[in-house]
């Protein structure tokens, strides 16, 4: 089912709030950009573009207490991989192909720094600055490079997939991670959990416009890593679900799929345009940039979080249809989201 | 540096502004249309109904501008040019299980002193003395020319900026605030580049800081504990209470809770609602919109058989009588605005608030020795034409629906049929579609 076809390029609006944080406007870098009067916001205003721009989230209030977001802790990181390894935020960074080398070296240092996922897909060579930080860096399979070491594998999904190579990276010392487009059904997915891969990448720029919303495929996902024939659910907490695409534009987004299943979202064209990055930028303003644009969409997912008086985004959020609404939509939609239609009870 | 001095202390006439400015062109989609601006400011100035049906609505996406009266379409005649307003319509109502009268069913939303400039508090107080409205005077604390006004509706909202026996006892009624539909779940938000002396003093904050309310009322972490702040404001005042709340995934728990625990309103402040100062990431993706909140709020009082004499006000984006009307038959008693009342003073939506130099002189910094000074006789009698304009549109609606009363709208669901809305916002609304 395709709700909305896939819709690239960024609205002045979103844009110009990306760059804010990033501090390639205004100033006021890593702050949340504060605005007033009522919103433009789709699907009110602005024509909605995505089954995301449907979805609202809760704002928690007497039955239930909001969490003061500048006052109060909000816990923002994320445990991957089974508990290994922890993000300090469900962020990262993907898009990386068409970046020149120096600029690609900035950017795997700057996301360890940060403590978010590099996705290196795409990437034809292995950068040097993997060397000790392969953790927090998703790698396409690239065979015998000197960095290989408890670097993640990633391997297209398949329709067959084949245990051995899980068991065959795993001899290697590095982390089975699978990349699979958002066009397919639940038994690619169970196929995947089965074989025991550590993480599920659906990507929805491996093949085109897919057949299915990134947003419908998460919630697929996450209800099948759910299922109780699954193993009791304990699957899900093995498996960490990591979705991406090109048209997510920022926290709203971010926050949204996180609540629909996903525990890290891969920012592709959003953080390019938000740091404004080009062939001339110097990896040092780059990684300025970088930080700063991750640390104001923390302090966005926190406020977002707070507000649905959430304490912790792993924990409360992920998963947690229960925090959502969605207007206008259809029926059928709202069935595959597991979302309910906003004012019912 | 010596004229700059002199210029200092130099006391200058600010100039008054009484006229509007030029409406400039919207480079980007916005809800407050050149025509709906245009529209207000056509009742501002005349003080007449200009339209029956409100010929804005035409394209826009909202939920309620796809909701039409079934009367609509039979007799689609917009325009009220040459129609006597009639006068056997009556729209006055009470509210609050009778304890206020209002002219009109229209409130003047919680604006407050830091976040307006001062003058247009004032304004908006008088107004809502003069024509027998309510104004909510927001959580700044109270401007000392408000404070005179008689039909106001004291904020107790989670900072207390202000706040003292006295202050509360001031107006109709108090206001629990707990969240606002711009920013629901976070709390309100005046930047430090408007916190001058004046507000210094009023708020009892140091000059320059941001004055940002803690988002949960930290003495109110449950239902009960909302009780015994409904009837401890009860009972140090004699007043009625209202609770404010964002419109949100639980709005229709919230309202049943709000009504047992002894409130005598709720206002229900839906996605899309005005705001001085909010984060971009909150207010464009929290909170639902106020008809489908009035809706399901309306069906589940009526459930609990609580209903009768227990008032909701719907608030966020009403910009016609005409809206005002379709909240109430969806189950709203009563509506409030808040940017309709700023346009009427000059407003053009330029979405600046939050640096403090409006150019309408609205939402701007107060200053010490200012250029310019929004005069306070025009806004008033803006606010007021507004008012005026707003209640003949209002009885022109009503007199096309053939109802002689304003109170007979309330929960008329079947005068109203959704266009090309889908069947689960359908079900919510109880409304039947029209594809």
């Amino acid at each position: 089912m395709r709700v909305y076809s896939k819709r690239l390029g960024m609205d002045d609006r979103t844009l110009s709030h990306l760059r804010q944080m990033s501090g390639v406007e205004g100033r006021m870098p890593g702050e949340p950009p504060i605005v007033s009067m009522g919103s433009t916001a789709p699907p009110f205003v602005e024509q909605p573009r995505a089954v995301l721009d449907h979805i609202v989230s809760d704002g928690a209030q007497v039955t239930r207490p909001s969490i003061d977001p500048y006052r109060e802790p909000v816990e923002t990181s994320v445990h991957i991989f089974g508990g290994a390894v922890r993000l300090s935020m469900p962020l990262g960074v993907s898009g990386l192909s068409d970046l020149l080398e120096g600029l690609v070296e900035e950017v795997v240092r700057t996301c360890y720094r940060m403590g978010v996922l590099a996705d290196l897909f795409g990437l034809h060579y292995e950068p040097s600055s993997v060397e000790g930080r392969g953790d927090y860096v998703l790698t396409h399979a690239v065979r015998g490079t000197a960095a290989a070491r408890n670097v993640q594998v990633v391997v297209l999904g398949d329709d067959d997939v084949d245990p051995q190579l899980v068991e065959r990276i795993r001899a290697e010392g590095r982390r089975p991670v699978a990349r699979v487009p958002s066009t397919r059904t639940a038994d690619l997915y169970r196929a995947v959990a089965s074989a025991r891969f550590d993480a599920i990448v659906i990507d929805e720029d491996l093949e085109g416009d897919t057949e299915v919303d990134l947003e419908l495929a998460v919630a697929l996902c996450d209800r099948v890593l759910r299922d109780p024939s699954m193993g009791g659910g304990r699957l899900r907490y093995s498996v960490t679900l990591i979705a991406t695409s090109s048209r997510l534009r920022g926290s709203g987004d971010v926050f949204k799929l996180l609540g629909l299943g996903a525990e890290v979202v891969l920012l592709k064209d959003s953080w390019k345009l938000g740091t404004n990055v080009s062939r001339d930028t110097r990896p040092s303003v780059l990684a300025e940039r970088l930080e700063n644009l991750l640390l104001g969409m923390q302090k966005e997912l926190k406020l977002l979080a707070g507000a649905a008086g959430a304490s912790s985004l792993h924990s409360t959020v992920c998963g947690n249809r229960e925090l959502f609404r969605a207007v206008e939509l259809d029926g059928r939609v709202l069935e595959a989201l597991g979302v309910k239609a906003a004012g019912s009870w | 540096m010596m004229g700059e001095q002199v210029g200092r202390t130099e006391e200058r006439t600010p100039l008054l502004v009484d006229r509007y400015l030029n409406i400039p062109r919207q480079t980007s989609p916005e809800f407050w249309s050149v025509a709906r601006i245009e529209h207000i400011r056509r009742l501002a100035a005349t003080g007449r109904p200009a339209y029956v049906w409100d010929p804005c609505k035409e394209g826009s996406m909202r939920v309620l501008d796809r909701l039409r009266f079934r009367r609509e379409l039979e007799d689609p005649v917009a325009s009220a040019d040459g129609l006597e307003v009639p006068d056997d319509v009556e729209v006055g109502c009470e509210i609050a299980y009778g304890r206020i009268r209002m002219s009109v069913p229209l409130y003047l939303g919680d604006m407050s002193f830091g976040a307006l400039s001062g003058v247009p508090n004032v304004a908006l107080a008088r107004a809502a003395d003069s024509t027998g409205v309510l104004c909510g005077i927001g959580e700044g604390g109270v401007h000392p020319e408000v404070a005179k006004c008689r039909r106001i509706v004291v904020q107790w909202a989670s900072a207390r900026f202000g706040l003292n026996l006295h202050l509360i006892r001031l107006g109709e009624g108090v206001v629990i605030k707990i969240g606002q539909g711009a920013k629901p779940g976070i709390g309100g938000h005046l930047p430090g580049a408007k916190v001058v002396e004046v507000i210094s003093r009023t708020r009892r904050i140091p000059v320059g800081t941001d004055a940002i309310s803690p988002a949960p009322h930290h003495d109110i972490y449950s239902i009960e504990d909302l009780e015994q702040r409904i009837w401890a404001l009860k009972e140090a005042t004699g007043k009625p209470v209202f609770v404010k709340v964002a419109a949100t995934n639980y709005v229709a728990y919230v309202a049943a809770g709000v009504a047992r625990m002894g409130a005598d309103g709720i206002i229900i402040d839906g996605h899309g609602a005005g705001t001085g100062a909010a984060p971009a990431a909150v207010r464009d993706n929290v909170g639902i919109p106020v008809e489908l909140a009035v809706a399901t709020a309306d069906a589940m009082l009526r459930r609990e058989g609580m209903r009768d004499g227990f008032t909701v006000i719907a608030a966020g984006r009403v910009s016609s009588a005409e809206d005002a009307a379709k909240l109430m038959a969806l189950g709203a008693d009563c509506v409030s605005i808040g940017t309709a009342a700023l346009i009427a003073m000059g407003c053009i939506m330029v979405h600046k608030c939050h640096l403090g130099f409006c150019p309408a002189v609205i939402t701007n910094r107060i200053e010490d020795n200012p250029k310019k000074v929004l005069s306070p006789e025009f806004a008033q009698r803006c606010v007021e034409n507004l008012i005026r304009g707003w209640s003949g549109e209002l009885k022109l609606i009503l007199e096309r629906l053939g109802l002689r009363r304003v109170t007979d709208l309330v929960g008329r669901r079947d005068l109203l049929v959704g266009i090309g809305l889908r069947e689960p916002t359908l079900g919510v609304l109880g409304v039947e579609g029209l594809q």
